[in-house]
């Protein structure tokens, strides 16, 4: 009996669709895995043995890991070509991490190193006319000097490319006949980014920098299908093609929410209320052409959605106003939260653990420790002594008190995204935001890997 | 509780304010709830709007004033500001406005040598927009016609009431709550005032100043003091403006943008806040200029100038606060086409170098405004080409921790062009300290085609030929600490 799979891979955490063909519901099964217990191949294969699959007819992939890598610097070793006399244009226009002022303005780590952003004595003008034709002795030289360096992938970024790709396109030839994995700035972005350079810049030099790590990862969950299948899509591209060079990774980062866009929102507003991410998708603008990363808008058209300032992870600490108050960031699965009993810094997700409509959510609830609950509420009862001046606080009432204040800022933040007042709400913490939210839940939050392997019969 | 309640007001306003850029949110009788601001003449004359147009216009609600006139509270005259007026109670058929929010927009400036305000551009004075939600058809009319409007001033300016229309709907269902009382908003200043003031006694106490001077009979004076909670800045001694004048709420908004950039901390700026902020600036010093100046240099080189001049004398109270001169120069350049259109270039600079980390490089530190920066947009729609933009090498001062790099940037003309400029250079370049070196001070150089090369003075125009070239080099920082203390890599 063949089966149909849809994965969605997050940074800690995978949903796993498996859906038996000509069975009907009841051959429809759905599974979380939590990584810091189990690898996720691993994991697959022990799944397929429960399941007694034979043979995968298609496995179809969606992750976020490509953005992930980016956003948390976890990228390979990488250089980047670019029109000579800009090397340092990327970077000079990076944004600035804080907003406000402050003596040390930063910004976010380059993910190349500045000794492999190499100039290259190219012009294409800005009506597309080749001012200067790339030399291929200066790229022989170039070439030499990244093999010194052991890099295998490049990014190629030249000016007007998206009017003139020639300098682009027999860069890419050269490097490529010497083995290095290439991507060009004018095949990273659709032709509506032709205003402004730096997007296609990043996009190329985004895929070239998560590369190596990415397909390290993808590598791995290709091995514990193989036995089973051949047929293994990233959203809707071959898994081949992609490790291979021919499509950006970062063109397949967005497929999950792509779908819930796509079938869900076309005439209201959804939250997504993931264990790592929430993002809010109001119905009436479908597409945004760039993603907003740390280093600056990125040329990756997806489905628009906005990450609300409160998320799952994000921790408590002080800030002017208050002692306890929601950071800017968060952390990952990895210790935790505090329920988890590793974590030990309180976050959302802990409030969110303290209130009775989380209990039960698939692969969630059973991570929480005794341990961790008891620190979590001697914390709250430390914070509800420090924050008590004329009025009695106990420690659930401050829980409480967070988790109502959370929730309003999450609806105050959506309305300025979307103005009508009822939305729809999936995934799986939907459960215990949906009332205080007044959102209209969805209740199956494996609903979009359920829509990506559309099969008759179980929808 | 009381700290929760002040958590939750700041969070309200942060999302409900979140749709405009630059705004201030202020009760009627002018009490500053809420800021937020993308640059440091921001600080001081956001509210300054809103007072002035509600002492001259008594708002009512839905009302909304706009002025572009410096010295009306706003910054330079290519940013115009525009309050609305936001009230639920009616009495006698009249809804007094009971908030006022102020939203500023930002538009491209235009760069000359002007001896008045009025040469820098459309000076409106606060004048009525919209009466009770209702557009003032007749002065729509006068500011799309006005001849020193640019395009789209008025599509500009429409767009941004529209989204204060929407904010004012969503702010007056939630003045009747409790938690937005007179009582509680009190509170909420009064918390304010008490934590920055904790803030400010962990500071040493003491009298810092500085002197900083902009050309021979031009020179900047602060005397700095941390005292019981409060700071205290006193420009006494700063002599009249013969180049640099500003309004004293920029100065305001420059020095306490300064003290707060310098504490590290996420600081709200409010009426509790600046309740432990005092500062002097004498009527006709450059700090505190009268009508007619023209305000443009002064408002942005010369309050980066003011802010090194406020962080210099606050380091000298407290090591701690130590920070070296950053870049205040952006170089302020306009090229003008012969089809009249013109495009503007303004440089990031080096921040200076703190007692823990080295400056950064090119960034605009006192600024955050949305401006376009594509190099590729700015060849198709100019006939000009840029040859090469990066950071200027050695332009942050040496020091155990190096001053940030300005900026080279060259730029080639394609056809004939005049281009005008209009930066500050001062006596002396960013200035390292504790034993930091100085950055390199700003500079403009043309490269004629025919092989000669010009260094520019700070003001001025000149017509360039095609292929003629121009360089700017933005100013670097200063170093922190003897070069010799470098840490090892």
């Amino acid at each position: 009996m063949s089966w149909s799979i849809g994965l969605h891979f997050g940074e800690h955490f995978a949903d796993v669709v498996a859906h038996q063909k000509d069975a009907i519901e009841q051959g429809l099964h759905k599974r979380r895995i939590f990584y810091s217990q189990m690898s996720p191949e691993s994991a697959l294969t022990q799944l397929f043995a429960d399941l007694k699959v034979d043979t995968i007819s298609k496995a179809t992939i969606f992750t976020n890991w490509p953005l992930r890598i980016a956003s948390s610097n976890l990228g390979g070793s990488a250089a980047m070509l670019m029109t000579a006399g800009f090397e340092n244009w990327l970077e000079m226009s990076a944004p600035i991490v804080r907003r406000e002022f402050n003596s040390s303005p930063s910004r976010h780590e380059m993910p190349i190193d500045r000794e492999l952003i190499l100039g290259v004595s190219e012009r294409i003008n800005a009506e597309g006319h080749i001012e200067k034709l790339v030399d291929e002795a200066e790229l022989e030289f170039l070439a030499a000097k990244l093999e010194m360096h052991k890099i295998k992938t490049l990014a190629v970024c030249f000016m007007h490319s998206a009017k003139n790709n020639e300098n682009e396109k027999r860069a890419k030839a050269y490097f490529e006949g010497k083995g290095f994995r290439v991507y060009v700035s004018s095949r990273c972005s659709p032709l509506e980014h032709q205003s402004d350079e730096k997007p296609r810049f990043w996009a190329a030099t985004l895929s070239a920098y998560v590369a190596e790590t990415f397909f390290s990862r993808l590598k791995k969950v290709q091995d514990a299908l193989a036995p089973y299948t051949t047929e293994i899509f990233l959203g809707q591209h071959p898994i081949k093609e992609i490790i291979d060079g021919h499509i950006s990774p970062l063109k397949t980062t967005h497929g999950y929410y792509d779908i819930l866009a796509d079938n869900l929102t076309r005439t209201s507003g959804l939250l997504y209320a993931g264990l790592e991410e929430f993002a809010f998708f109001p119905g009436y603008e479908k597409r945004n052409k760039t993603w907003p990363s740390p280093y600056g808008p990125v040329a990756i058209p997806h489905a628009t959605h906005h990450l609300t300032r409160i998320q799952p992870l994000i921790t408590l600490g002080s800030n002017f106003h208050s002692p306890i108050a929601f950071d800017e960031d968060g952390l990952t699965y990895d210790p935790g939260p505090m329920v988890f009993g590793r974590g030990l810094t309180p976050t959302f997700f802990d409030i969110l653990a303290l209130q009775s409509d989380l209990v039960p959510t698939l692969g969630i609830t059973e991570k929480f420790s005794d341990r961790g609950r008891s620190r979590l509420a001697e914390q709250f009862s430390a914070y509800s002594r420090t924050l008590s001046d004329d009025s009695r606080l106990s420690g659930p009432d401050l829980a409480t008190l967070l988790f109502n204040m959370a929730t309003e800022m999450m609806t105050d933040e959506i309305r300025n995204w979307y103005l009508p007042n009822r939305f729809q709400i999936i995934g799986p913490l939907a459960n215990v935001l949906a009332k205080p939210l007044q959102a209209e839940i969805i209740d199956d939050e494996f609903l979009p890997l359920k829509l990506a392997i559309r099969e008759k019969g179980i929808i | 509780m009381k700290r929760l309640n002040s958590l939750r007001l700041a969070e309200k306003w942060r999302s409900l304010f979140e749709p405009l850029r630059r705004t201030a949110f202020l009760t009627s009788d002018f009490e500053l709830l809420y800021l937020k601001t993308e640059s440091l003449a921001d600080v001081g004359t956001l509210p300054q709007c809103a007072e002035v147009s509600q002492k001259y216009m008594q708002l009512q609600d839905g009302d909304i004033i706009v002025t572009s006139d410096p010295y009306s509270g706003g910054t330079v005259v290519s940013s115009p500001t525009l309050v609305i007026g936001i009230g639920n109670r009616t009495q006698k058929g009249v809804t007094a406005a009971e908030f006022l929010l102020a939203s500023r927009i930002t538009s491209l400036p235009r760069i000359n040598d002007a001896k008045t305000i009025d040469e820098e551009g459309l000076r409106i004075p606060p004048t009525p927009f919209y009466i009770r939600g209702e557009p003032n058809v007749a002065i729509i009319e006068a500011l799309r016609s006005h001849p020193l409007a640019t395009k789209n001033f008025v599509e500009e300016l429409e767009a941004e009431a529209k989204k204060l229309k929407l904010v004012r709907e969503r702010v007056k269902l939630e003045i009747t709550k409790e938690y937005m009382s007179r009582t509680a908003l009190r509170q909420f200043l009064s918390e304010s005032g008490k934590e920055f003031g904790r803030i400010i006694d962990e500071l040493s106490v003491g009298v810092g100043t500085y002197e900083l001077g902009i050309s021979p009979n031009e020179t900047i004076k602060v005397r700095a003091e941390i005292h019981e909670g409060q700071v205290f800045f006193d420009f006494t001694g700063t002599t009249a403006g013969q180049n640099v004048f500003m309004t004293d709420s920029a100065t305001m908004g420059a020095a306490v943008g300064a003290l707060i950039s310098m504490l590290g901390k996420s600081i709200p700026i409010n009426s509790g806040v600046l309740s432990k902020i005092d500062i002097k600036s004498p009527k006709g010093s450059l700090v505190n200029s009268a009508f007619p100046r023209p305000l443009y240099v002064g408002h942005t080189d010369g309050l980066s100038l003011l802010a090194n001049a406020v962080t210099l004398a606050l380091g000298r109270i407290d090591q701690k606060l130590a920070w070296a001169a950053s870049g205040w120069s952006h170089c302020a350049m306009e090229i003008r086409f012969q089809n009249g259109r013109h495009v503007g270039i303004w440089m990031p600079v080096g921040t200076g170098a703190t007692r823990k980390a080295p400056g950064i490089d090119c960034v605009h530190i006192w600024r955050r405004l949305a401006l376009p920066d594509s190099i590729e947009d700015g060849e198709k729609q100019f006939p000009v080409q840029v040859t090469h933009i990066g950071f200027r090498s050695n332009s942050g001062g040496p020091g155990k921790y190096a001053g940030g790099r300005g900026v080279a940037a060259t730029v080639k003309m394609i056809e004939d062009v005049e281009i005008a400029w209009n930066y500050l250079d001062a006596l002396h370049k960013p200035e390292g300290v504790a034993g930091g070196k100085s950055g390199q001070g700003p500079e403009i150089v043309i490269h004629s085609i025919d092989g000669t090369k010009t260094s520019l003075p700070t003001r001025g125009r000149q017509k360039l030929r095609r292929g003629d070239m121009i360089t700017i080099l933005s100013p670097g920082g200063g170093g922190y600490g003897a070069p010799e203390e470098q840490p090892t890599q």
